[in-house]
């Protein structure tokens, strides 16, 4: 269910976003458009099936407080 | 996706980041935690370490006017390590973004809509934000003026009839606390709510070739610094002892008031404000990494060829030449959405990263990287200089 809304959606996004793209011939940023388009459309699908994504920030924050020793004592 | 020139004033300026910063007053919880009864002394040290920091943005703002911080990267570290740099902001930029919509959606789930999937909140947001950015940040900005007369108000009406609550002896004992807490907040408050104003260094090309840049700023930081210390000072002197215990101190002073019959559930119009600050400072957010990330993938070979530090030629016109990028409004909203889900998996992750790394993380974009780009720039001058001398 929570795919199919993800593809109703994305449908809805390209079907704004694309025909002015196609009518004015803009090749090169239909193109740069759709390779932006399938990743985020590939990470929804993902986020809706439960995949387990991990997070940039929890990264960032492992990078911070373990590497650089940059880091608050909790209160 | 355009910038207008002269489309706003400085004083839509200032609104507008009085609002942005004032959404972030629910965070003052992280505060409270640290420096408990002098936390509002936080916001006055926190606007004197945050006014040098903006200064370094209104400095390198008016060595290239009419130019956003993604063109001045260009400018500065040429086509390739420019990309990289812009990168960088904008994976900042999309972060606070996604980071403020997960607030909100805990705000809203955990104190107005319990049975509310968080996904439909943050959803139902993001395609406001996204029409307002379709529809013009400009427009956003001006009503910036509206926003701001409506906070101060609420604000106004709940300090008045809060007084009835308030324990002068709360504030009590002053100043004796370890002095790493007291940095602590300090950093804090500088780096998570005002250092953030960075993202209005996409949008103040719109203040037009003859508006000073840093009044505005300043004034917007000053006046949001003043507020924040009225409403740290109204949450000490209500909650106590419990203001560093509950997690949102400024909504709870709020629910304390009850006059009359009439006069209850006061914290229900205040949420309503709280959340159209946070959906005006998503907004802004999200149209600083939809612009940043349209220029860099515009095919605009003029932009990035063609200047030099030295003379650094004003034409705001050369913002206009945006002639080819593909419309992304739309997806960096659906970006934005998906990453807001999976930033952080509880209340209690997002509390700890705030409290101990979030600080360092701003300070990275809001101080590191602007003092090395004002740097490069000083150094380039002064060779330049002494070409010209020798």
């Amino acid at each position: 269910m929570k795919v199919l809304l993800i593809i109703i959606a994305f449908t809805a996004i390209a079907a704004i976003d694309v025909p002015d793209m196609t009518k004015n011939k803009k090749w090169r940023e239909l193109i740069i458009y759709s390779v932006i388009f399938l990743l985020i459309f590939a990470l929804g699908v993902a986020v809706a099936l439960d995949v387990k994504i991990p997070s940039p920030i929890k990264a960032i924050q492992a990078f911070y407080r373990d590497v650089l020793g940059l880091s608050f004592k909790p209160s | 996706m355009k910038l207008k020139s002269g489309s706003i004033s400085s004083n839509d300026l200032m609104f507008a980041v009085f609002c942005f910063l004032q959404a972030t007053i629910l965070r003052t919880g992280y505060i409270a935690g640290i420096t408990r009864q002098d936390s509002w002394a936080m916001a006055v040290t926190g606007l004197i370490v945050t006014l040098p920091i903006v200064a370094i943005y209104a400095s390198l703002l008016q060595k290239f006017p009419g130019k956003n911080l993604i063109e001045i990267n260009d400018i500065i570290y040429g086509s390739i390590l420019g990309k990289v740099v812009s990168a960088l902001y904008l994976f900042f930029f999309l972060s606070l973004a996604a980071l403020n919509s997960r607030d909100m959606g805990n705000f809203i789930v955990y104190f107005s809509m319990p049975n509310t999937p968080i996904s439909v909140i943050i959803l139902i947001s993001l395609i406001g934000c996204a029409y307002c950015i379709h529809k013009g940040i400009e427009n956003l900005i001006y009503l910036s003026t509206l926003l701001f007369i409506i906070a101060m108000g609420s604000l106004a009406i709940n300090v008045v009839l809060g007084l009835k609550d308030v324990r002068l002896e709360f504030l009590k004992p002053f100043f004796q606390l370890e002095p790493m807490k007291y940095i602590q907040g300090t950093v804090s408050v500088a780096a998570v709510p005002m250092g953030e104003i960075l993202a209005f260094t996409m949008i103040t090309p719109m203040l037009g070739k003859d508006q000073k840049v840093a009044k505005p700023l300043f004034l917007g930081l000053i006046l949001s610094a003043a507020s924040m210390a009225v409403i740290m000072l109204r949450d000490i002197l209500t909650l106590g002892p419990l203001v560093s215990a509950v997690s949102l101190p400024a909504f709870e002073s709020v629910r304390y008031i009850s006059l009359a019959e009439p006069l209850t559930r006061m914290e229900s119009i205040y949420a309503v404000v709280l959340i159209l600050l946070l959906v005006f400072k998503i907004t802004v957010l999200l149209y600083a990494f939809v612009l940043g990330l349209t220029q860099m993938l515009s095919q605009n070979k003029q932009l990035q060829s063609n200047h030099t530090i030295a003379s650094a030629p004003f034409k705001a016109e050369q913002s206009l030449r945006q002639t080819s990028s593909p419309p992304l409004t739309l997806v960096s909203a659906a970006l934005l959405f998906f990453y807001s889900l999976f930033v952080f998996e509880s209340v209690m992750e997002n509390m700890d990263w705030g409290a101990t790394v979030a600080p360092f993380f701003s300070l990275t974009f809001e101080l590191l990287l602007p003092a090395v780009s004002l740097l490069v720039v000083f150094l380039r001058q002064i060779g330049r200089s002494q070409e010209v001398k020798g």
